[in-house]
Protein backbone atom coordinates (compact mmCIF):
# COMPACT_ATOMS: atom_id res chain seq x y z
CA UNK A 1 0.00 0.00 0.00
CA UNK A 2 1.54 3.23 -0.79
CA UNK A 3 2.22 4.94 2.41
CA UNK A 4 -0.29 8.11 2.69
CA UNK A 5 0.84 10.95 4.77
CA UNK A 6 -0.98 12.03 7.68
CA UNK A 7 -1.46 15.20 6.74
CA UNK A 8 -2.72 14.20 3.50
CA UNK A 9 -5.21 12.01 5.21
CA UNK A 10 -6.72 14.89 7.22
CA UNK A 11 -6.51 16.89 4.77
CA UNK A 12 -8.76 15.07 2.33
CA UNK A 13 -11.02 14.22 5.12
CA UNK A 14 -11.10 17.91 5.97
CA UNK A 15 -11.77 19.15 2.08
CA UNK A 16 -14.66 15.87 1.68
CA UNK A 17 -16.63 17.41 4.63
CA UNK A 18 -16.12 20.93 3.45
CA UNK A 19 -17.49 19.45 0.07
CA UNK A 20 -20.13 17.39 1.65
CA UNK A 21 -21.89 20.40 3.30
CA UNK A 22 -21.36 22.85 0.33
CA UNK A 23 -23.81 20.32 -1.63
CA UNK A 24 -26.27 19.34 0.74
CA UNK A 25 -26.65 23.05 2.37
CA UNK A 26 -27.65 21.70 5.60
CA UNK A 27 -24.99 24.22 7.06
CA UNK A 28 -26.47 27.60 5.26
CA UNK A 29 -30.27 25.86 5.59
CA UNK A 30 -30.60 24.39 8.87
CA UNK A 31 -27.90 24.78 11.20
CA UNK A 32 -27.08 28.72 10.83
CA UNK A 33 -30.92 29.40 10.93
CA UNK A 34 -30.89 27.98 14.06
CA UNK A 35 -28.42 29.34 15.73
CA UNK A 36 -29.98 32.82 14.76
CA UNK A 37 -33.68 31.24 15.86
CA UNK A 38 -31.63 30.31 19.77
CA UNK A 39 -30.45 33.88 19.62
CA UNK A 40 -33.64 35.21 19.13
CA UNK A 41 -35.60 33.66 21.69
CA UNK A 42 -32.75 34.73 24.04
CA UNK A 43 -34.31 37.69 23.49
CA UNK A 44 -38.06 36.80 23.79
CA UNK A 45 -36.74 34.91 27.42
CA UNK A 46 -34.97 37.87 28.54
CA UNK A 47 -36.97 40.80 27.42
CA UNK A 48 -35.13 44.04 27.97
CA UNK A 49 -32.13 45.01 25.80
CA UNK A 50 -29.83 46.32 28.49
CA UNK A 51 -29.68 42.48 30.08
CA UNK A 52 -29.09 41.58 26.94
CA UNK A 53 -26.37 43.86 26.36
CA UNK A 54 -25.00 42.25 29.63
CA UNK A 55 -25.23 38.45 29.00
CA UNK A 56 -24.89 38.97 25.39
CA UNK A 57 -21.06 37.35 25.08
CA UNK A 58 -22.78 34.41 27.62
CA UNK A 59 -25.10 33.82 24.82
CA UNK A 60 -23.56 33.89 22.13
CA UNK A 61 -21.39 30.59 23.79
CA UNK A 62 -24.31 29.11 24.58
CA UNK A 63 -25.76 29.17 21.21
CA UNK A 64 -22.29 27.51 19.67
CA UNK A 65 -22.58 24.95 21.93
CA UNK A 66 -26.28 24.07 21.20
CA UNK A 67 -25.12 24.23 17.32
CA UNK A 68 -22.10 22.28 17.79
CA UNK A 69 -23.73 19.49 19.07
CA UNK A 70 -26.06 19.89 15.86
CA UNK A 71 -22.70 19.78 13.69
CA UNK A 72 -21.28 17.28 15.17
CA UNK A 73 -24.25 14.91 15.00
CA UNK A 74 -24.87 15.63 11.42
CA UNK A 75 -21.13 15.60 10.91
CA UNK A 76 -20.90 11.69 12.02
CA UNK A 77 -24.29 10.36 11.05
CA UNK A 78 -22.48 11.03 7.75
CA UNK A 79 -19.65 9.06 8.33
CA UNK A 80 -21.18 6.44 9.79
CA UNK A 81 -24.01 5.93 7.57
CA UNK A 82 -22.51 4.60 4.76
CA UNK A 83 -19.69 2.50 7.28
CA UNK A 84 -17.32 5.27 5.94
CA UNK A 85 -15.25 5.15 9.21
CA UNK A 86 -14.79 1.55 9.19
CA UNK A 87 -13.99 1.64 6.08
CA UNK A 88 -11.08 4.27 6.35
CA UNK A 89 -10.10 1.75 8.98
CA UNK A 90 -10.02 -1.62 7.11
CA UNK A 91 -7.69 0.62 4.60
CA UNK A 92 -5.64 1.05 7.57
CA UNK A 93 -5.97 5.26 7.67
CA UNK A 94 -4.20 6.43 11.01
CA UNK A 95 -7.32 7.31 13.20
CA UNK A 96 -5.26 10.62 14.30
CA UNK A 97 -5.06 11.45 10.91
CA UNK A 98 -8.67 11.22 10.42
CA UNK A 99 -9.41 12.58 14.29
CA UNK A 100 -7.68 16.23 12.79
CA UNK A 101 -9.30 15.65 9.55
CA UNK A 102 -12.84 16.20 11.27
CA UNK A 103 -11.66 18.84 13.88
CA UNK A 104 -10.78 20.93 11.41
CA UNK A 105 -13.79 20.31 9.32
CA UNK A 106 -15.53 21.41 12.91
CA UNK A 107 -13.29 24.25 13.21
CA UNK A 108 -13.97 25.95 10.18
CA UNK A 109 -17.87 25.72 10.47
CA UNK A 110 -17.78 27.07 14.38
CA UNK A 111 -15.69 29.59 13.03
CA UNK A 112 -18.72 30.60 10.68
CA UNK A 113 -21.44 30.15 13.24
CA UNK A 114 -19.46 32.98 15.51
CA UNK A 115 -18.74 35.19 12.90
CA UNK A 116 -22.91 34.99 12.82
CA UNK A 117 -23.45 35.12 15.83
CA UNK A 118 -21.51 37.81 17.07
CA UNK A 119 -22.74 39.52 13.90
CA UNK A 120 -26.14 38.99 15.19
CA UNK A 121 -25.54 40.27 18.61
CA UNK A 122 -24.49 43.52 17.39
CA UNK A 123 -27.79 43.40 15.60
CA UNK A 124 -29.94 42.39 17.85
CA UNK A 125 -28.63 42.79 21.26
CA UNK A 126 -26.62 46.04 20.54
CA UNK A 127 -23.37 45.33 21.58
CA UNK A 128 -20.63 47.14 20.55
CA UNK A 129 -16.93 45.69 19.65
CA UNK A 130 -14.40 47.69 20.89
CA UNK A 131 -10.86 48.48 18.43
CA UNK A 132 -8.52 47.93 21.80
CA UNK A 133 -10.25 44.10 22.37
CA UNK A 134 -10.49 42.63 19.30
CA UNK A 135 -7.43 41.07 19.38
CA UNK A 136 -8.53 39.50 22.86
CA UNK A 137 -11.84 38.49 21.27
CA UNK A 138 -9.81 37.23 17.97
CA UNK A 139 -7.71 34.79 20.07
CA UNK A 140 -10.27 33.66 22.58
CA UNK A 141 -12.41 32.78 19.73
CA UNK A 142 -9.53 30.78 17.72
CA UNK A 143 -8.25 29.27 20.99
CA UNK A 144 -12.09 28.25 22.60
CA UNK A 145 -13.14 27.22 18.81
CA UNK A 146 -9.84 24.73 18.86
CA UNK A 147 -10.83 23.30 22.24
CA UNK A 148 -14.43 23.12 21.66
CA UNK A 149 -13.81 21.36 18.07
CA UNK A 150 -11.62 18.51 19.85
CA UNK A 151 -14.31 17.82 22.44
CA UNK A 152 -16.90 17.86 19.65
CA UNK A 153 -14.92 15.19 17.69
CA UNK A 154 -14.20 12.83 20.64
CA UNK A 155 -17.40 12.67 21.71
CA UNK A 156 -19.25 12.56 17.98
CA UNK A 157 -16.68 9.98 16.81
CA UNK A 158 -17.42 7.86 20.34
CA UNK A 159 -21.05 7.96 19.31
CA UNK A 160 -20.64 7.57 15.42
CA UNK A 161 -22.82 4.57 14.53
CA UNK A 162 -24.69 3.72 17.87
CA UNK A 163 -27.99 4.08 18.40
CA UNK A 164 -29.42 6.32 20.59
CA UNK A 165 -26.35 8.92 20.23
CA UNK A 166 -28.67 12.06 19.33
CA UNK A 167 -29.63 11.70 23.44
CA UNK A 168 -25.70 10.70 24.35
CA UNK A 169 -23.81 13.58 22.94
CA UNK A 170 -25.05 16.67 24.89
CA UNK A 171 -25.18 14.69 27.84
CA UNK A 172 -20.98 13.53 27.15
CA UNK A 173 -20.09 17.35 25.47
CA UNK A 174 -21.67 19.83 27.54
CA UNK A 175 -20.23 18.80 30.91
CA UNK A 176 -16.76 18.71 29.84
CA UNK A 177 -17.15 21.99 27.62
CA UNK A 178 -18.71 23.82 30.26
CA UNK A 179 -14.96 25.14 31.13
CA UNK A 180 -15.24 26.33 27.89
CA UNK A 181 -18.06 28.22 28.14
CA UNK A 182 -17.12 29.45 31.76
CA UNK A 183 -13.67 30.96 30.04
CA UNK A 184 -14.86 32.13 26.63
CA UNK A 185 -17.57 33.69 28.42
CA UNK A 186 -15.25 35.75 30.97
CA UNK A 187 -12.84 36.34 27.93
CA UNK A 188 -15.63 37.93 25.85
CA UNK A 189 -16.94 40.30 28.61
CA UNK A 190 -13.23 41.62 29.33
CA UNK A 191 -12.91 42.30 25.31
CA UNK A 192 -16.31 43.71 24.85
CA UNK A 193 -16.09 45.37 28.27
CA UNK A 194 -19.34 44.04 29.66
CA UNK A 195 -20.02 45.76 32.74
CA UNK A 196 -17.30 47.65 33.42
CA UNK A 197 -14.97 44.71 32.77
CA UNK A 198 -11.18 45.64 31.91
CA UNK A 199 -9.40 44.01 28.95
CA UNK A 200 -6.63 42.25 31.41
CA UNK A 201 -9.39 40.29 33.15
CA UNK A 202 -9.73 38.39 29.84
CA UNK A 203 -6.10 37.03 29.50
CA UNK A 204 -5.85 34.54 32.51
CA UNK A 205 -9.39 32.69 30.81
CA UNK A 206 -7.18 32.75 27.42
CA UNK A 207 -4.56 30.71 29.52
CA UNK A 208 -6.82 28.43 30.31
CA UNK A 209 -8.79 27.95 26.76
CA UNK A 210 -4.98 27.28 25.69
CA UNK A 211 -4.47 24.67 27.72
CA UNK A 212 -8.05 23.45 27.47
CA UNK A 213 -7.64 23.27 23.84
CA UNK A 214 -4.10 21.98 24.09
CA UNK A 215 -5.31 18.77 26.25
CA UNK A 216 -7.99 17.23 24.46
CA UNK A 217 -6.14 18.24 21.23
CA UNK A 218 -3.82 15.22 22.52
CA UNK A 219 -6.23 13.29 24.06
CA UNK A 220 -8.59 13.55 21.11
CA UNK A 221 -5.76 12.37 18.47
CA UNK A 222 -4.99 9.25 21.04
CA UNK A 223 -8.52 8.45 22.25
CA UNK A 224 -9.77 8.69 18.37
CA UNK A 225 -8.31 5.44 17.58
CA UNK A 226 -9.85 3.53 20.18
CA UNK A 227 -13.13 5.05 20.21
CA UNK A 228 -13.72 4.19 16.36
CA UNK A 229 -12.46 0.89 16.43
CA UNK A 230 -14.97 -2.00 15.94
CA UNK B 1 -35.71 -40.26 55.55
CA UNK B 2 -34.80 -37.62 52.88
CA UNK B 3 -35.62 -37.89 48.99
CA UNK B 4 -33.15 -36.28 46.88
CA UNK B 5 -35.18 -34.47 44.84
CA UNK B 6 -33.82 -32.51 41.07
CA UNK B 7 -34.13 -29.19 42.87
CA UNK B 8 -32.27 -29.99 45.70
CA UNK B 9 -29.22 -31.43 43.66
CA UNK B 10 -29.80 -27.96 41.44
CA UNK B 11 -29.55 -25.75 44.24
CA UNK B 12 -26.40 -24.06 44.17
CA UNK B 13 -24.02 -24.11 47.42
CA UNK B 14 -23.52 -20.74 46.58
CA UNK B 15 -26.11 -18.58 46.85
CA UNK B 16 -25.31 -15.22 45.28
CA UNK B 17 -22.61 -12.68 45.10
CA UNK B 18 -21.42 -13.46 48.43
CA UNK B 19 -17.96 -15.26 49.16
CA UNK B 20 -16.59 -15.82 52.98
CA UNK B 21 -14.63 -12.45 52.40
CA UNK B 22 -17.58 -10.45 51.27
CA UNK B 23 -19.55 -11.67 54.18
CA UNK B 24 -16.48 -10.45 57.20
CA UNK B 25 -16.26 -7.12 55.08
CA UNK B 26 -20.20 -6.61 55.18
CA UNK B 27 -20.23 -7.45 58.66
CA UNK B 28 -17.37 -5.25 60.21
CA UNK B 29 -19.56 -2.46 57.62
CA UNK B 30 -22.38 -3.11 59.27
CA UNK B 31 -20.73 -2.68 62.97
CA UNK B 32 -18.98 0.72 61.84
CA UNK B 33 -21.84 2.45 60.24
CA UNK B 34 -23.55 1.54 63.59
CA UNK B 35 -20.82 2.93 65.51
CA UNK B 36 -20.99 6.32 62.70
CA UNK B 37 -24.56 6.75 63.97
CA UNK B 38 -23.58 6.48 67.18
CA UNK B 39 -20.68 8.84 67.50
CA UNK B 40 -21.96 11.07 64.81
CA UNK B 41 -25.40 11.68 65.82
CA UNK B 42 -25.03 11.19 69.87
CA UNK B 43 -21.61 11.18 70.90
CA UNK B 44 -19.57 13.78 69.24
CA UNK B 45 -20.43 17.57 70.73
CA UNK B 46 -22.20 20.41 68.80
CA UNK B 47 -19.60 22.71 66.80
CA UNK B 48 -19.06 25.80 68.03
CA UNK B 49 -19.73 27.98 64.79
CA UNK B 50 -22.33 25.08 63.13
CA UNK B 51 -23.92 23.93 65.78
CA UNK B 52 -25.66 20.63 65.34
CA UNK B 53 -24.88 20.67 61.53
CA UNK B 54 -21.65 19.41 61.72
CA UNK B 55 -23.07 16.21 62.44
CA UNK B 56 -24.39 15.99 58.66
CA UNK B 57 -20.36 16.54 57.94
CA UNK B 58 -20.02 12.78 59.03
CA UNK B 59 -21.95 11.38 56.41
CA UNK B 60 -20.96 13.94 53.80
CA UNK B 61 -17.49 14.22 54.04
CA UNK B 62 -16.94 10.06 54.12
CA UNK B 63 -19.39 9.95 51.16
CA UNK B 64 -17.55 12.42 49.22
CA UNK B 65 -14.97 10.68 49.56
CA UNK B 66 -15.63 7.73 48.84
CA UNK B 67 -17.03 8.84 45.28
CA UNK B 68 -14.07 10.26 44.52
CA UNK B 69 -11.80 7.04 45.37
CA UNK B 70 -14.20 5.20 43.00
CA UNK B 71 -13.88 7.53 40.31
CA UNK B 72 -10.09 6.98 40.66
CA UNK B 73 -10.40 3.15 40.91
CA UNK B 74 -12.52 3.61 38.30
CA UNK B 75 -9.72 5.40 36.36
CA UNK B 76 -7.35 3.29 37.32
CA UNK B 77 -9.01 0.13 35.89
CA UNK B 78 -9.54 1.67 32.49
CA UNK B 79 -5.79 2.51 32.29
CA UNK B 80 -4.87 -0.97 33.06
CA UNK B 81 -7.35 -2.01 30.74
CA UNK B 82 -5.85 -0.08 27.86
CA UNK B 83 -2.43 -0.48 28.60
CA UNK B 84 -2.55 -4.41 29.86
CA UNK B 85 -1.72 -6.72 27.28
CA UNK B 86 -4.76 -8.91 28.06
CA UNK B 87 -7.51 -6.02 27.80
CA UNK B 88 -8.82 -7.62 30.84
CA UNK B 89 -12.52 -7.58 30.61
CA UNK B 90 -12.57 -7.99 34.81
CA UNK B 91 -10.70 -5.18 35.36
CA UNK B 92 -13.50 -3.58 32.97
CA UNK B 93 -16.29 -4.70 35.25
CA UNK B 94 -14.43 -3.69 38.31
CA UNK B 95 -14.50 -0.22 36.70
CA UNK B 96 -18.14 0.13 35.96
CA UNK B 97 -19.68 -1.34 39.35
CA UNK B 98 -16.92 1.14 40.58
CA UNK B 99 -18.50 4.42 38.75
CA UNK B 100 -21.87 2.97 39.39
CA UNK B 101 -21.18 3.10 43.77
CA UNK B 102 -19.35 6.43 42.73
CA UNK B 103 -22.76 8.09 41.04
CA UNK B 104 -24.16 6.49 44.33
CA UNK B 105 -22.50 8.25 46.59
CA UNK B 106 -21.93 11.55 44.32
CA UNK B 107 -25.81 11.40 44.72
CA UNK B 108 -25.60 11.66 48.13
CA UNK B 109 -23.09 13.92 48.67
CA UNK B 110 -24.54 16.48 46.92
CA UNK B 111 -28.12 15.98 48.27
CA UNK B 112 -26.24 16.00 52.11
CA UNK B 113 -24.65 19.06 50.98
CA UNK B 114 -27.36 21.17 49.75
CA UNK B 115 -29.14 20.06 53.13
CA UNK B 116 -25.87 21.39 55.30
CA UNK B 117 -26.24 24.57 52.94
CA UNK B 118 -28.97 25.01 53.94
CA UNK B 119 -28.41 25.38 57.25
CA UNK B 120 -25.19 27.10 57.46
CA UNK B 121 -25.16 29.20 54.46
CA UNK B 122 -29.04 29.74 54.26
CA UNK B 123 -29.10 28.86 50.80
CA UNK B 124 -29.26 25.44 49.21
CA UNK B 125 -26.64 26.34 46.24
CA UNK B 126 -23.68 27.87 46.23
CA UNK B 127 -21.09 28.65 42.92
CA UNK B 128 -18.55 27.43 45.10
CA UNK B 129 -15.85 25.98 42.97
CA UNK B 130 -15.88 22.44 44.76
CA UNK B 131 -19.77 22.51 44.52
CA UNK B 132 -19.54 23.01 40.88
CA UNK B 133 -16.80 20.80 39.89
CA UNK B 134 -18.56 18.26 42.33
CA UNK B 135 -22.32 18.37 40.16
CA UNK B 136 -20.54 18.15 36.74
CA UNK B 137 -18.22 15.39 37.86
CA UNK B 138 -21.36 13.22 38.82
CA UNK B 139 -22.85 14.22 35.29
CA UNK B 140 -20.22 13.83 33.55
CA UNK B 141 -20.20 9.89 35.35
CA UNK B 142 -24.08 9.36 34.32
CA UNK B 143 -22.75 9.89 31.06
CA UNK B 144 -20.06 7.58 31.35
CA UNK B 145 -22.42 4.95 32.21
CA UNK B 146 -24.62 5.74 29.55
CA UNK B 147 -21.36 4.90 27.31
CA UNK B 148 -21.14 1.41 29.46
CA UNK B 149 -24.82 1.26 28.39
CA UNK B 150 -24.66 1.44 24.75
CA UNK B 151 -25.09 -1.42 21.96
CA UNK B 152 -21.65 -3.42 20.86
CA UNK B 153 -19.51 -6.20 21.79
CA UNK B 154 -18.01 -6.15 25.49
CA UNK B 155 -14.53 -5.45 23.95
CA UNK B 156 -16.41 -2.48 22.18
CA UNK B 157 -17.65 -1.47 25.63
CA UNK B 158 -14.54 -1.78 27.80
CA UNK B 159 -12.51 0.23 25.63
CA UNK B 160 -14.69 2.90 24.61
CA UNK B 161 -15.82 3.41 28.61
CA UNK B 162 -11.99 3.06 29.40
CA UNK B 163 -10.88 6.11 26.90
CA UNK B 164 -13.89 8.13 28.49
CA UNK B 165 -13.51 6.94 31.93
CA UNK B 166 -9.67 8.37 31.18
CA UNK B 167 -11.08 11.37 29.38
CA UNK B 168 -13.19 12.70 32.60
CA UNK B 169 -10.10 12.18 34.53
CA UNK B 170 -8.67 15.37 32.32
CA UNK B 171 -12.00 16.99 32.62
CA UNK B 172 -11.78 17.45 36.23
CA UNK B 173 -8.94 19.79 36.84
CA UNK B 174 -9.86 22.05 34.13
CA UNK B 175 -13.46 22.55 35.40
CA UNK B 176 -12.33 23.01 38.92
CA UNK B 177 -9.64 25.35 37.65
CA UNK B 178 -12.43 27.36 35.20
CA UNK B 179 -15.01 27.89 38.41
CA UNK B 180 -12.36 29.20 40.76
CA UNK B 181 -11.06 31.43 38.38
CA UNK B 182 -14.79 32.40 37.31
CA UNK B 183 -15.78 32.49 41.41
CA UNK B 184 -12.31 34.55 42.56
CA UNK B 185 -12.89 37.13 39.92
CA UNK B 186 -16.47 38.06 40.44
CA UNK B 187 -16.82 37.64 44.48
CA UNK B 188 -14.35 39.78 46.50
CA UNK B 189 -15.13 38.49 49.69
CA UNK B 190 -16.29 34.74 50.09
CA UNK B 191 -19.35 33.70 50.79
CA UNK B 192 -18.24 30.45 52.48
CA UNK B 193 -16.86 32.09 55.57
CA UNK B 194 -17.78 28.93 57.09
CA UNK B 195 -15.97 26.20 54.88
CA UNK B 196 -15.79 22.63 55.68
CA UNK B 197 -12.49 23.47 57.24
CA UNK B 198 -13.95 23.74 60.99
CA UNK B 199 -11.35 23.53 63.83
CA UNK B 200 -12.09 20.04 64.65
CA UNK B 201 -11.73 18.68 68.18
CA UNK B 202 -11.14 15.20 69.19
CA UNK B 203 -13.53 13.45 68.82
CA UNK B 204 -15.35 15.11 66.46
CA UNK B 205 -12.47 14.11 64.44
CA UNK B 206 -12.76 10.56 65.53
CA UNK B 207 -16.51 10.39 64.67
CA UNK B 208 -14.89 11.32 61.03
CA UNK B 209 -12.52 8.63 61.43
CA UNK B 210 -15.46 6.51 62.01
CA UNK B 211 -17.27 7.60 59.05
CA UNK B 212 -14.25 7.09 56.24
CA UNK B 213 -13.52 3.55 57.67
CA UNK B 214 -16.88 2.86 57.73
CA UNK B 215 -17.71 4.06 54.28
CA UNK B 216 -14.46 2.72 52.78
CA UNK B 217 -15.40 -0.70 53.94
CA UNK B 218 -19.25 -0.36 52.18
CA UNK B 219 -17.05 0.59 49.30
CA UNK B 220 -14.94 -2.14 48.99
CA UNK B 221 -18.05 -5.09 49.92
CA UNK B 222 -20.42 -3.06 47.18
CA UNK B 223 -17.52 -2.92 44.41
CA UNK B 224 -17.07 -6.91 45.34
CA UNK B 225 -20.54 -7.51 44.88
CA UNK B 226 -21.25 -5.47 41.81
CA UNK B 227 -18.69 -6.30 39.73
CA UNK B 228 -19.68 -9.92 40.17
CA UNK B 229 -23.25 -9.18 39.52
CA UNK B 230 -21.61 -7.45 36.21
CA UNK B 231 -20.01 -10.32 35.53
CA UNK B 232 -22.89 -12.79 36.00
CA UNK B 233 -25.18 -10.72 33.86
CA UNK B 234 -22.37 -10.91 30.43
CA UNK B 235 -22.18 -15.10 31.52
CA UNK B 236 -25.99 -14.91 31.37
CA UNK B 237 -26.47 -13.01 28.47
CA UNK B 238 -23.64 -15.28 26.36
CA UNK B 239 -25.84 -18.34 27.69
CA UNK B 240 -28.82 -16.61 26.54
CA UNK B 241 -26.90 -16.05 23.16
CA UNK B 242 -26.01 -19.50 22.88
CA UNK B 243 -29.46 -20.90 24.01
CA UNK B 244 -30.76 -18.68 20.88
CA UNK B 245 -28.12 -19.75 18.55
CA UNK B 246 -28.57 -23.54 19.86
CA UNK B 247 -32.80 -23.29 19.13
CA UNK B 248 -31.91 -21.51 15.55
CA UNK B 249 -29.68 -23.93 15.07
CA UNK B 250 -32.54 -26.92 15.91
CA UNK B 251 -34.97 -24.99 14.47
CA UNK B 252 -32.66 -24.78 10.89
CA UNK B 253 -31.97 -28.84 11.54
CA UNK B 254 -36.21 -29.27 11.69
CA UNK B 255 -36.49 -27.55 8.66
CA UNK B 256 -34.30 -29.49 6.60
CA UNK B 257 -35.60 -33.22 7.50
CA UNK C 1 -46.07 5.17 68.42
CA UNK C 2 -47.34 7.80 70.31
CA UNK C 3 -44.48 7.52 72.57
CA UNK C 4 -41.95 7.86 69.59
CA UNK C 5 -43.76 11.16 68.05
CA UNK C 6 -42.60 12.24 71.73
CA UNK C 7 -39.55 10.92 71.47
CA UNK C 8 -38.91 12.57 67.71
CA UNK C 9 -40.67 16.18 69.02
CA UNK C 10 -38.23 15.96 72.20
CA UNK C 11 -35.42 15.81 69.80
CA UNK C 12 -36.73 17.98 67.51
CA UNK C 13 -36.72 20.54 70.06
CA UNK C 14 -33.32 20.00 71.49
CA UNK C 15 -31.39 19.41 68.57
CA UNK C 16 -30.81 22.33 65.89
CA UNK C 17 -32.33 21.50 62.40
CA UNK C 18 -32.83 18.20 63.27
CA UNK C 19 -34.75 16.93 60.78
CA UNK C 20 -32.23 18.02 57.98
CA UNK C 21 -29.46 16.22 60.06
CA UNK C 22 -31.40 12.94 60.64
CA UNK C 23 -32.79 13.29 56.98
CA UNK C 24 -28.97 13.80 55.61
CA UNK C 25 -28.12 10.21 57.62
CA UNK C 26 -31.16 8.56 56.13
CA UNK C 27 -30.61 9.64 52.89
CA UNK C 28 -27.25 8.39 52.58
CA UNK C 29 -27.57 4.92 54.49
CA UNK C 30 -30.83 4.67 52.20
CA UNK C 31 -29.70 5.21 49.19
CA UNK C 32 -27.08 2.89 49.47
CA UNK C 33 -28.76 0.12 51.38
CA UNK C 34 -31.41 0.45 47.97
CA UNK C 35 -28.33 0.20 45.73
CA UNK C 36 -27.06 -2.56 47.83
CA UNK C 37 -30.05 -4.39 48.24
CA UNK C 38 -30.50 -4.16 44.45
CA UNK C 39 -27.15 -5.42 43.81
CA UNK C 40 -27.48 -8.22 46.40
CA UNK C 41 -31.41 -8.92 44.74
CA UNK C 42 -30.42 -8.76 40.82
CA UNK C 43 -26.96 -11.19 41.81
CA UNK C 44 -29.52 -14.05 43.74
CA UNK C 45 -31.21 -13.90 40.74
CA UNK C 46 -28.33 -14.58 37.94
CA UNK C 47 -26.83 -16.93 40.35
CA UNK C 48 -29.55 -19.21 39.53
CA UNK C 49 -28.62 -18.93 35.92
CA UNK C 50 -24.62 -19.00 35.83
CA UNK C 51 -23.42 -22.30 37.04
CA UNK C 52 -20.70 -22.14 39.67
CA UNK C 53 -17.75 -23.17 38.05
CA UNK C 54 -18.08 -20.58 35.34
CA UNK C 55 -18.05 -17.85 38.63
CA UNK C 56 -14.17 -16.95 38.76
CA UNK C 57 -14.84 -15.56 42.17
CA UNK C 58 -15.48 -19.40 43.59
Amino acid sequence: MAEVSRFSVSWAVLMKDLRIERRSRVMINQIIPFSALVMVLFAFALDATNILTRVAPGLIWLAVLFSMIVIVQRGFAVESSDGALEALQAAGVDPSAVFWGKWAALVVQLTVIEVLLVGAAVLLYGVEIRAIGLVLLVTTAISATCGLAAVGTIYGGLAAGVSGRETLLPLLVLPVASPVLIGATRAVEAALGTGGTTISEGWPWLGLLSVFAVTFGVAGSFAFGPLIEE
Amino acid sequence: MTTITPQTIQAPRHRGTGTRATRVVGIATIIMIGWLAVFGLVISPADRDQGDSVRIMYVHVPSVWLAYLAFIVTAVCSAIHLIGKRHSLGVDRVAGASAEIGVVFMAVTLVTGMLWGRITWGVYWQWDARLTTTALLFVSYIGYLAVRGLEGTREQRARRSAVIGLLVVLEIPLVHWSVRLWRSLHQEATVLGTDLDVSLDGLMLFSLFVGVVAFTLLFIWLVLHRSRTLTMIDLSGDRDLDAALASRRAEGGADRV
Amino acid sequence: MQRLRLVVQKVVQTVSDAGFIIGSYLITLGAIGAFAIRTIRLGRKLANEVPDEEKPWL
